[in-house]
């Protein structure tokens, strides 16, 4: 793929991702005023797996064990659902945003034949930092999360517990839902942006030599 | 530094001007100047061929090592 078409593909996903955010906010400012509930949903581990299922053949013996699931809470008016959610939005978005704007500036400067300057070792440094930052992020707001669930939720009659106790019983216990693929990718951007650095430096000193 | 450019010098013997010298060796007269005043890091073999030639000169006669005093 060449540097002209990368650049239309960053711009087209940048415009995806700026109209989604969009909406995003729209929907998230808009339903508490429409009195329409928000939707969220937690992965969870059942303490005990449920077996609803056995079969025996000649030779062999099969079981279902569900031990997984997702808890799905619908959220009616403001409150501290709300104020998450906008933080979320309001954090990932901006992560995204400034993400994609600084590969769209890098991509234009590949374009431009200038890759190596400072402007684009700094750039890079930056997504790499923002990737790193991203799992960060969504491990902070999980555990916020799953704070103000596991301190509601009993009242309604489920046995829930964090991540970090262990349930009892019939309990579940609420996952992180966290991409460590992120920061595995922003380590490598933050070592390609060395190897720029590094490149920089033999650019200016290429100059120099006449 | 101990290499010293006498690019001036050979430029003067041949009564030939930064520009002239220019377009003869196919180097900016901004870079020409950079040698000439000691401020580059390097020179191409290529340059410095190009610049004998035009000059009708050794490589010792545009550059010469000087001991640096301490």
């Amino acid at each position: 793929m060449t540097a002209r078409v990368l650049k239309g593909v960053v711009n087209l996903v940048l415009g995806l991702a700026l109209g989604f955010l969009v909406v995003a906010a729209g929907i998230l400012l808009g339903a508490p005023l429409l009195d329409e509930p928000l939707l969220s949903q937690w992965p969870v581990v059942a303490a005990q797996p449920g077996s609803d299922w056995q079969a025996s053949a000649a030779n062999m013996e099969a079981a279902l064990a569900i031990e997984q699931g997702v808890l799905r809470i619908e959220h009616f008016g403001y409150g501290w659902h709300w104020a998450l959610r906008v933080l979320d939005l309001a954090i990932s978005g901006t992560l995204v945003l400034a993400g994609l704007w600084r590969m769209r500036r890098f991509i234009g400067e590949v374009c431009e034949g200038l890759s190596f300057t400072p402007g684009s070792v700094s750039r890079l440094r930056w997504i790499g930092l923002i990737l790193v930052v991203f799992p960060l992020w969504q491990a902070l707001r999980d555990t916020l999360w799953h704070g103000l669930l596991v301190r509601q939720l009993p009242d309604l009659g489920l046995a829930l517990v964090s991540s970090f106790q262990t349930p009892n019983g019939n309990g579940f216990q609420l996952q992180f839902s966290i991409d460590w693929g992120f920061a595995v990718t922003g380590l490598l951007l933050l070592v390609v942006a060395e190897a720029f650095r590094e490149g920089v430096a033999l650019r200016e000193e290429s100059e120099e030599i006449i | 530094m101990a290499i010293v450019v006498r690019l001036d010098v050979m430029m003067a013997r041949r009564k030939m001007s930064l520009n002239e010298l220019s377009a003869r060796v196919g180097v900016s007269v901004t870079n020409l100047s950079l040698l000439k005043t000691g401020k580059a890091k390097g020179v191409r073999f290529s340059t410095l061929e190009a610049i004998c030639r035009t000059l009708e000169c050794q490589p010792g006669d545009i550059l010469e090592y000087e001991e640096e005093s301490k």
